[in-house]
């Protein structure tokens, strides 16, 4: 028996319907995607963020209160550790400081001049010297350091934005 | 019709299932990676801890050699080593570990401040029992103890006994965790009363600057060394016979029987022209009666008297006039019982007062960094690499 061929309208409807489908499935799957690609993003944004508040506050609290300089518009901080507390007078590291700069990179600059990225991502620093009640210029007035970092990163059009906050006991005094 | 066609559906749901199990298997396993992570990130945070948990415990040991404390999160805590520096600072390093992750911290621990922080002070007891009472002055702003105040602290690590009703200690009062709080004529308190105190003496040695020194001949009679170091066996004074100590002075009295023992009119004094302390190390005993020492500075910092013995020695005071001065003597019973005001700080095994005169502590001793205070950080570090 002769099969009969498709209409022409047949085959526009069959394209037709073939191309909603397929639309279908593409949007879920880019959907899936982005959501994806997003959930990569803030994964990298943690591991940014635990990365460097770990660095900060690990060296941080090696210092003294006294010993701490943080900017006037608390982006960046100048301390020294102790390198040899064995010695009958402790010797000290020289300056260790920590900024973001114009690439939104959070940066160790130790020894002076020498610079390493420590995050990507930053989009605001903040530090502050606590005394339980305010933020105070004189840091030798301090009980503790405050340290805030905001990290922002756009994925697929998506703003994925962290924020995380430490407080440092610091543990010496000199 | 379109018998060939019936499988299309089959292979595109699984062609999608592909896509999503491979995008789905790369986004668990990045998820159990950054698990991994924050985990062993928790463990090093715990980790670090334990290690200042250790480091708080070494400190702790190194104040309370004697104690015995179990301490919760010790088998988290290990490779604590304790390096004397020096006779006064300790290098301590700690490793903790948690999981298969370690943090190690290390500090040097400095043995310093003043040991003079109580009026009276025993390591078994203090007894009271006198008229007078017990308050605080501060020599450095009030060299006449024209403002007396309310910080003459007494303490024990055992026990406080207080009796006849006519003491009155402006301070706080601390006996040992077990130890009791006797006042059975309702005698008075101002500060606190505490159980609670742990506070160890420690032994005094005596610097060898003095063991070194070649053995003087006993003193019976007027002596005025000039200012310096002495070694002899006793000072022992009758009659009008005075000594004058001219600070700074350093005075080792070997005799392990008595040590000094000063009656009738004659004296001990301190001279009013010392720039420095006369400190004096005894294992012996010290009896003082009459004119007993006299302190022409009327500042009780002049004149500290150790008692070095390691198991027992006996200072009793029963003068007429003024005492100006530091007893500190871990192994010895103190026994405060004379007439007048007794200024400065008296720590020993057992204090007993039953004089008539108020004792006043002086304050400023807190100042005195006698390098024998507590054990306490100053340089800290974590071994860290960046």
């Amino acid at each position: 028996m002769m099969r009969r061929a498709f209409t022409l309208f047949e085959v526009l409807v069959a394209a037709v319907i073939f191309s909603f489908i397929i639309a279908g499935i593409y949007a879920v799957m880019n959907a899936g995607r982005a959501m994806y690609d997003a959930d990569m993003g803030r994964l990298d944004l943690q591991a940014s963020a635990r990365r460097a508040i770990d660095i900060v506050t690990t060296e941080l609290r090696q210092t003294s209160l006294s010993n701490i300089t943080i900017s006037d518009d608390d982006t960046s901080i100048e301390f020294e550790i102790p390198v040899n507390i064995t010695s009958a007078v402790a010797e000290y590291s020289g300056p260790i400081a920590y900024y973001k700069n114009d690439a939104n990179q959070l940066v160790r600059e130790y020894p002076s001049g020498t610079d390493n990225i420590i995050a990507q991502y930053v989009s605001d620093v903040e530090f502050c010297c606590w005394n339980g009640i305010s933020c105070v210029a004189n840091c030798g007035q301090a009980d503790s350091v405050i340290v805030r970092f905001s990290f922002s990163t756009t994925v697929n059009q998506r703003v994925v934005q962290l924020n995380v906050t430490e407080k440092v006991a610091v543990r010496n005094v000199f | 019709m379109f018998s060939n066609n019936k499988g299309s559906a089959l292979i595109i749901v699984y062609m999608v299932t592909a896509v999503l199990t491979i995008l789905g298997t790369a986004f668990v396993s990045r998820a159990l990676n950054e698990i991994r992570n924050t985990r062993r990130y928790v463990d090093t945070v715990k980790a670090f801890w334990f290690a200042e948990a250790g480091m708080n415990k070494a400190v702790y040991e190194a104040n309370h050699p004697t104690s015995a404390v179990a301490w919760p999160g010790d088998s988290e805590i290990s490779g604590v080593t304790v390096t004397n520096l020096t006779a006064a600072r300790k290098l301590i390093n700690v490793t903790g570990y948690f999981g298969d992750v370690t943090s190690t911290v290390s500090a040097v621990a400095v043995q310093s401040g003043s040991i003079f922080n109580y009026a009276a002070f025993g390591d078994s007891s203090v007894s009271l029992s006198g008229q007078g009472n017990v308050n605080s002055y501060n020599s450095t702003a009030d060299p006449s103890a024209g403002t007396l105040l309310s910080n003459g602290d007494i303490g024990t690590n055992g026990d406080v006994s207080m009796s006849g009703g006519n003491t009155y200690v402006y301070g706080d009062a601390g006996t040992g965790a077990d130890g009791v709080f006797e006042d059975e004529d309702h005698d008075y308190v101002s500060g606190d009363v505490t159980h609670d105190t742990d506070i160890p003496l420690p032994e005094v040695t005596v610097p060898s600057s003095l063991t070194g020194l070649v053995l003087g001949s006993s003193v019976s009679s007027s002596w005025s060394p000039p200012a310096g170091d002495y070694r002899i066996p006793d000072i022992t004074l009758a009659g009008h016979n005075t000594v004058t100590l001219t600070g700074p002075t350093n005075l080792y009295l070997t005799s392990t029987s008595t040590a000094i023992s000063v009656s009738g009119q004659a004296s001990i004094v301190i001279s009013s022209s010392s720039t420095g302390p006369v400190t004096i190390y005894t294992p012996g005993d010290i009896s003082l009666s009459g004119q007993g020492i006299t302190n022409a500075a009327l500042l009780p910092s002049r004149l500290i008297i150790y008692g070095t013995s390691t198991s027992s020695q006996a200072f009793s005071s029963s003068g007429q006039s003024d005492f100006y001065g530091v007893y500190y003597a871990p192994n010895a019973g103190i026994s405060l019982s004379g007439q007048g005001d007794l200024y400065g700080s008296f720590m020993g095994d057992t204090v007993t007062i039953s004089g008539q005169g108020d004792i006043r502590y002086d304050e400023a001793l807190k100042q005195i960094n006698t390098g024998m205070g507590s054990y306490s950080i100053q340089a800290w570090r974590e071994a860290r690499d960046f």
